[in-house]
């Protein structure tokens, strides 16, 4: 019988399970989980706002509109005030007011004047990843500003900071991993394949650093960190302090899987049938535990961007003129600052879409890891 | 039984014997010390402090001698009782600290209680009636709680009672109740504010418990015994609960400790956006302060906080699981 | 003296709901069991005798559906008439039933009881249940039972947990809570399988004397042909998912009709075979997948007498051959030919 992988019963589609590869297998039952696509999607949505921010964002993330501090979000218009379709969407400029009595600052819409919205502008220069030059940006105005997410007391666009956060965040988080994978994998590996003795001490050493509650931990590291320190430096070190703490649970993975896996009986029978242990190692192990491993490491993800966040919200992480996501809500510390700007607040939506697409995915990943389980 | 838990004991003393020491370490690691913070203070208050003021200052305060001398002055009077001196409020660590901690106490116990109350039957519920209507809202709720940070819901928290109902949600008292004695009344008044920071701290615990209960469950549901004793004719309910449930009660327990420490991992966050009187805002503003004695003492209760639940945690699954408590392999 | 009728199921077919699409596991079964008698149901792995067995007491996996058939037990007095198959798994009907009237026991001794409560705790709740007693009496009902099964030192084996008993004691206790309320019927789902053979044997005995003291019939599920003989009065050979031979052991044994139960019985290993340098016989081919079920006749890629044009057409009918004995192959639907 031909293996095309499904066959037709009753009209419908049944892949062949029992023909299929281990890899087949995993992919069926992650494409097969609705939420982990669409988190997959949405994850590589964030993955090309990260790698192209400085295009996506109209201005970079220091620049000031000076006439329009705390302003709203600008809205972008298919309608004109009378109705009127208009297939270009445009905007209206918002014109300061300053109320005689209280003199407050307010911002109102003068619907006299529509501005249309182009794309692929030429704007400010900027270096795409440090090498390619250029100004041309997705969209803007000519003349004016457009800010999209609204802007903060200094009158920096909200849209492009969170541009530039996203790549900020993900990229700690992206760092943040790493450094976890490496060290877990080592020290998991380490105390899996010596057992004995150091088993005994990197296990006690992992236990001791998962008894210290975590944030308060960070927290101290954190404050150690010299003020003086350069963005970069800062920004390296605190993704080391969140790993130093995080690989714990990795490690202990990866050790627990070698342990249980060194005793299982294919590895046995291939050891009986003459394999090498490189070949053991890495056709026959490492293939058990990848997908467990790749799922820790995506569950990681969005626990080390949460973290940078809560330190960054609390001023002890990354600081101005670096922006992640956490620098953006520093400002909203203060209750006062909030009622005025409660445009801030959208940062957390790319905080938690962010978060949740990370779950849904670690969790298809997970799902399809057992491809067989119910 | 008693072996095991002198063991565990044990162990926990010399734990926290090297989380003293690391606590220590970290104290000293900001550069500078109390003394430079509090000059920076000064200067920036337009006060001239001279460098034997500031001498005088270090020797009064025993931070001329070596480190670790400075260590076991220090651990040997936490030993004793005597948590040192804040610098920053000018009076005993002890007294600063008692003031705030039984309420931290209250909100991390109250936090535990809800997170376990509202995710163990949500949990079971979901496992039982898979892919229903009921499960997909439960599993959705759990995910937000999961991705939503703590202090990212606060903050909404605040906003929207600002806006709506034009009231402070946050603190822990109202204004009137702030510095009367305690009372019926006061307590009412706590409750009351008490269940924004619960929820809020109790929100991630709760998802991920539910979770995980669903999960074990969903697992547990499928395994011989079940099967078996439900082929003895015992109904539905009491085989669920008797069984499976009890089974994957399992993990839930022993992640008890676990849960508590983050709990009280994120408290300090969520207590300074809500601006509550509890030890974290306490201990970041020591931190900053570099108010050793203070952070040091923070630090070490909050470890201990941790290594006693996990205590407990233990106890809990040795009377839940018989294996565990004969030692058999089962 | 005709004994009355049990259990008789009717054309039973269960499929797995698998991405949205029915895969039919037992294509329709009939059998009927007498009060008193024991029945096997052999087959090699797959043919669903499982399946079968737990079908009767509603207790499948949720993607295994039961599409049609009737399951109708007859009670105690041979005159009522239940459908297993239509009632509500979860009712009050079924839990009384289960326990009270037919019992089961399962293939795995290590995993059918929980390891968190005793042994006799989970017995004594059984027949709490289904006897209404309190817990003392439950407890001795229990003492005598481990003390029949023959678990040595039955006043303290009550109180361990399950992993302190070894798989022989655990296969034990499992048939003393099965019998703990006098079922009428007893399903033993290849209890043997996992013990070693002197133990196997017990088990055996203990059942045959069950049966002869309490009158307690016996559906046996093994793929042990040696096991069938041992204890079962009636046998169903089972071929992916039908019934494909069925009668008396005795007849059965002697007089094999169907290809598929002459390979069988042939294939088990004899005395003399090292002697006489004669190959242990098997079947040739493997037990198609469950994608790549053939039309007609199940058995006829495998099958030495197939007959083109007929065995590929529909699957053969049950028909009766002799006295107590009954076909499902092409080569007697018109006679003895071949």
């Amino acid at each position: 019988m031909a293996n095309k992988g499904y066959i037709d019963v009753n009209n419908k589609k049944v892949h062949r399970i029992d023909y299929a590869t281990h890899w087949q297998l995993m992919w069926w039952k992650f494409r097969k989980n609705r939420m982990a696509m669409i988190a997959v999607g949405v994850l590589g949505i964030f993955l090309i706002i990260s790698l192209f921010a400085d295009f996506i964002a109209p201005y970079k993330s220091g620049t000031r509109n000076i006439n329009y501090l705390q302003g709203p979000p600008i809205r972008v218009h298919l309608l004109d005030d009378k109705g009127n379709f208009h297939f270009h969407p445009f905007i209206y400029e918002m014109v300061k007011k300053r109320d005689p009595v209280t003199y407050r600052v307010s911002y109102v819409t003068d619907t006299s004047k529509k501005i249309p919205l182009r794309f692929f502008t030429r704007g400010e220069t900027y270096r795409l990843w440090g090498l390619f030059e250029s100004n041309l940006h997705l969209f803007g105005i000519d003349g004016g500003f457009i800010n999209l997410f609204g802007t903060d007391q200094l009158g920096r666009d909200l849209f492009s900071r969170i541009m530039y956060a996203t790549r900020i965040s993900l990229s700690v988080g992206a760092v943040g991993v790493s450094f976890v994978f490496i060290l877990g994998l080592i020290m998991g590996g380490i105390a899996g394949y010596l057992g004995g003795q150091t088993d005994e001490l990197i296990m006690r050493l992992m236990e001791f650093i998962r008894s210290i509650p975590t944030i308060p931990l960070w927290l101290a590291m954190a404050a150690a960190l010299p003020r003086e320190w350069s963005s970069l430096k800062i920004y390296l070190a605190v993704t080391i302090i969140l790993a130093s703490v995080g690989w714990t649970n990795l490690g202990r993975r990866v050790r627990s899987k070698l342990i249980s896996i060194r005793e299982e009986d294919f590895i046995l029978s291939a050891r009986l049938a003459g394999c090498s242990d490189a070949r053991i190692i890495i056709h026959h192990m490492l293939p058990s535990f990848m997908s467990y491993i790749i799922v820790d490491l995506t569950i990681s993800f969005p626990y080390i961007i949460l973290a940078e966040t809560s330190l960054s919200f609390l001023g002890l992480g990354l600081r101005e003129p670096i922006v992640s996501w956490g620098v953006l809500l520093y400002s909203a510390q203060n209750i006062q600052t909030l009622a005025q700007m409660p445009w801030l607040l959208i940062t957390g939506l790319f905080i938690v879409i962010s978060v949740l697409a990370f779950n849904f995915m670690g969790d298809g990943l997970r799902d399809a890891a057992d491809p067989l389980a119910k | 039984m008693f072996h095991l838990i002198t063991r565990r004991i044990a162990a926990l003393l010399v734990t926290l014997f090297l989380i003293s020491i690391i606590a220590f370490i970290i104290i000293q690691l900001p550069p500078g010390d109390f003394v430079d913070a509090y000059a920076g203070k000064k200067t920036q208050g337009g006060v001239i402090i001279t460098q034997d003021e500031l001498d005088v200052m270090r020797v009064r305060l025993g931070m001329d001698k070596p480190l670790y001398q400075q260590y076991l002055k220090w651990i040997g009077g936490v030993v004793r009782g005597d948590l040192g001196f804040s610098w920053e409020y000018h009076r005993p660590v002890k007294d600063v600290i008692g003031e705030r901690l039984p309420l931290t106490l209250v909100m991390v116990f109250a936090t535990l209680v809800f997170t376990y109350m509202v995710a163990i039957p949500i949990g079971i519920y979901s496992a039982v009636r898979q892919y229903s209507v009921g499960d997909h809202i439960a599993t959705l709720l759990g995910y937000l709680g999961l991705a939503t940070p703590g202090f990212l819901f606060a903050l909404v928290l605040l906003y929207l009672g600002q806006k709506w109902f034009g009231m402070n949600v946050g603190g822990l008292f109202s204004p009137e109740f702030e510095d009367a004695a305690w009372s019926w009344a006061k307590f009412a008044d706590v409750l009351s504010h008490l269940w924004v920071p619960v929820i809020v701290l109790g929100m991630a615990g709760t998802a991920f418990q539910l979770r995980t209960m669903r999960a074990t469950l969903l697992d547990e549901l499928n395994k011989m015994y079940v099967t078996a004793a439900r082929a003895g004719g015992i109904p539905e309910f009491n085989l669920l609960i008797k069984y499976p449930v009890r089974m994957a009660l399992n993990p839930i327990v022993a992640t008890l400790g676990w849960e508590l420490s983050k709990v009280i991992s994120g408290a300090p966050i969520i207590s300074i956006v809500l601006s509550l009187p509890t030890i974290g805002p306490l201990y970041v503003n020591a931190l900053l302060n570099q108010d050793m004695y203070l952070a040091g003492a923070l630090i070490l209760i909050y470890c201990i906080l941790v290594i006693v639940g996990t205590f407990i945690s233990d106890i809990l699954l040795m009377i839940l699981d018989p294996r565990i408590r004969l030692g058999g392999k089962g | 003296m005709e004994k009355k009728l049990l259990l008789k199921v009717k054309n039973l077919q269960i499929s797995w709901l698998l991405d949205k699409a029915l895969i039919p596991i037992i294509c329709g079964i009939d059998f009927s069991l007498k009060a008193g008698k024991v029945l096997a149901f052999v087959g090699e792995s797959g043919c669903g005798k499982s399946v079968s067995s737990l079908s009767l007491l509603r207790l499948l996996a949720k993607k295994l559906k039961i599409i049609g058939g009737e399951i109708l037990f007859y009670g105690q007095n041979g005159e009522e008439t239940l459908d297993m198959a239509k009632i509500n798994p979860r009712g009050k009907d079924m839990q009384k039933i289960r326990g009270g009237m037919v019992s089961m026991i399962f293939q795995e001794p290590m995993s059918s009881f929980s390891p968190l409560y005793t042994i006799g705790y989970q017995i004594m709740e059984v027949i709490q249940l289904h006897k209404n007693t309190s817990r003392e009496e439950a407890k001795k009902i229990t003492v005598e039972l481990f003390k029949k099964v023959g678990i040595g030192d039955a006043k303290n084996a009550v109180n361990r947990y399950p992993y302190e008993f070894s798989g022989g004691m655990r296969q034990r206790a499992m048939i003393a809570k099965a019998l703990s309320c006098n079922p009428l019927l007893l399903i033993a789902d290849e209890p043997t399988t996992a013990l070693d053979v002197t133990i196997q044997n017990q088990i055996l005995n203990l059942m045959y004397d069950v049966k002869q003291e309490f009158g307690t019939s016996i559906i046996f599920i093994t793929h042990d042909l040696g096991v069938v003989g041992q204890i079962a009065d009636e046998v169903a050979i089972m071929y992916m998912g039908k019934i494909i031979e069925q009668g008396t052991t005795r007849e059965i044994f002697k007089n094999p009709k169907h290809p598929y139960t002459i390979k069988l019985l042939e294939a088990v290993p004899r005395l003399g075979n090292l002697e006489a340098r004669r190959r242990l016989e098997t079947i040739r081919g493997n037990v198609p997948g469950l994608f790549d079920r053939p039309t007609g006749c199940a058995f006829r890629p495998r099958c030495d007498y197939f007959m083109p044009g007929i065995c590929d057409t529909t699957f053969p009918d049950l028909r009766e051959v002799s006295k107590d004995h009954k076909v499902a192959c092409y080569l007697y639907e018109y006679g003895e030919s071949n």
